[in-house]
């Protein structure tokens, strides 16, 4: 799944958290569905990722 | 050739800030925020690790909520002029720089607020015999500058901006000259917002600044323009940080600037021991000079300091210092209030402005030479 954030800011403060969570997740190109969203978002296969994005605005993409 | 301006800017940079910005524009030389490709990917990660750098340094709650500017000035207005409205009262000290002072003053002559300055003599005053003599119904900031940068006093007072805070009025930091000389938590502090400048005490170089916004109070950005984000928008997409960064972040000198900032993390004992130890050298040495007076001796300060000659214009000092090989500065310092204050503004003074790099054998050439003028 990708997690898409309107702020790229948003987009390594949660990789940042992800990593610290031990969870694989990789930045990447936003998949252009909606062009709201910044140009990168974090891809991850974990479920548990999108309950550990705080008070950031995100979608997540399947 | 002996410097005495850091005050203004600090001429040596620690080998590390410069390998920074070697590396940057080496290794990585792309813009963050842009293309989605892995270099791309990695400068966006690496302006990321800066905001956090800075807003860690200043003791943000949430430290990736920084804006970077330019330089502190652009910083302050992009807040003054994004967040004031028609109406509002502003409380200023009288050792504010013009960085501060002006944008204020612009905006009271459009008629659109006012400002009050507090009185040298009022600075030692407890917050509520402050808050009971300046605020108005409509007062909604109080900013302040860390120190001044004519004297090197400290005005920044934590009970202050606790205080006004508390009731309700908004408390911004001008900390252009001292960040890297004093520890500050805005999180415990009750600092809304401060400004930045990357050139001075910082130790990274010039054209980067910026916003620290521990409050979540939403205000204008200052400029229109490409963000990176949101391009079918035509104005800036209200989005934190980016829609206050429009057109293309000075990214090498953002890495430079951490690089700078943990410098001064890793090295704070030694820089200020060496500073606190160096000024008070000079103090009293310039104590000890027929004919010279010193400013704010006695007040809590950085490192940093100002005379004035009975028998020597400070144009006249500064040319004369030159010619010694030593830099200062003399005139009046882009800080017009602050000479008011002191009663130098028919004179000027002379600024010694030091760095931790600085000798007690740079000060004895400065000392020996005001001597034998």
């Amino acid at each position: 799944m990708h997690i898409v954030f309107f702020s790229t800011s948003d987009v390594f403060k949660a990789e940042e958290i992800l990593n610290e969570k031990n969870i694989e997740c990789k930045v990447v190109p936003t998949p252009v569905q909606d062009k709201a969203y910044c140009g990168v978002c974090v891809e991850t296969q974990d479920e548990q990722a999108k309950t550990l994005m705080g008070d950031m605005e995100f979608e997540v993409l399947k | 050739m002996i410097y005495f301006d850091n005050a203004a800017t600090t001429k040596y940079k620690p080998d590390e800030v410069i390998e920074a910005l070697n590396y940057y524009l080496r290794e990585v030389g792309v813009s963050p925020g842009r293309g989605s490709y892995s270099l791309g990917i990695e400068a966006s990660r690496m302006l990321y690790k800066s905001r956090t750098t800075v807003g860690r340094y200043f003791g943000m709650s949430s430290p990736e909520k920084v804006v970077f500017t330019k330089n502190s000035t652009e910083a302050i207005n992009l807040l003054f002029n994004g967040l004031l409205k028609k109406g509002d009262h502003v409380i200023i000290s009288c050792y504010e720089h013009n960085a501060v002072l002006r944008p204020l003053h612009d905006l009271k002559q459009k008629g659109i607020i006012e400002y009050s300055v507090i009185s040298r003599s009022d600075l030692e005053m407890c917050a509520e015999d402050l808050f009971a003599k300046y605020a108005k119904d409509n007062t909604r900031m109080l900013a302040l500058t860390l120190a001044s940068n004519l004297t090197g006093r400290i005005v920044y007072k934590e009970e202050w901006m606790r205080y006004f805070h508390s009731k309700g009025i908004i408390t911004f930091i001008d900390s252009s000259q001292g960040a890297g000389k004093m520890t500050i938590s805005m999180k415990d502090a009750g600092v809304d917002f401060l400004a930045f400048t990357g050139h001075k005490d910082l130790y990274g170089v010039p054209g980067i600044g910026g916003l620290c916004c521990e409050s979540k109070e939403h205000f204008m950005p200052l400029i229109q323009g490409g963000t990176g984000i949101h391009g079918e928008s035509f104005v800036n997409p209200d989005i934190f940080p980016e829609g206050y960064e429009a057109g293309t972040l000075n990214m090498p000198a953002i890495w430079a600037l951490k690089a700078g900032i943990e410098y001064i993390e890793s090295h704070a004992d030694k820089i200020r021991t060496m500073e606190i130890e160096l000024m008070t050298y000079l103090l009293k040495g310039l104590s000890e000079i027929d004919g010279l007076r010193a400013y704010d001796v006695d007040e809590k300060r950085v490192s940093t300091c100002c005379f004035t000659l009975d028998d020597l214009s400070s144009d006249k000092i500064i040319s004369l210092l030159d010619s010694k090989g030593i830099c200062a500065r003399g005139g009046i310092h882009c800080a017009i209030l602050a000479h008011e204050a002191i009663g130098t503004v028919e004179t000027g003074a002379v600024r010694i402005s030091l760095n931790y790099k600085n000798t007690k054998a740079e000060i004895d050439h400065l000392l020996d030479t005001l001597r034998s003028r």
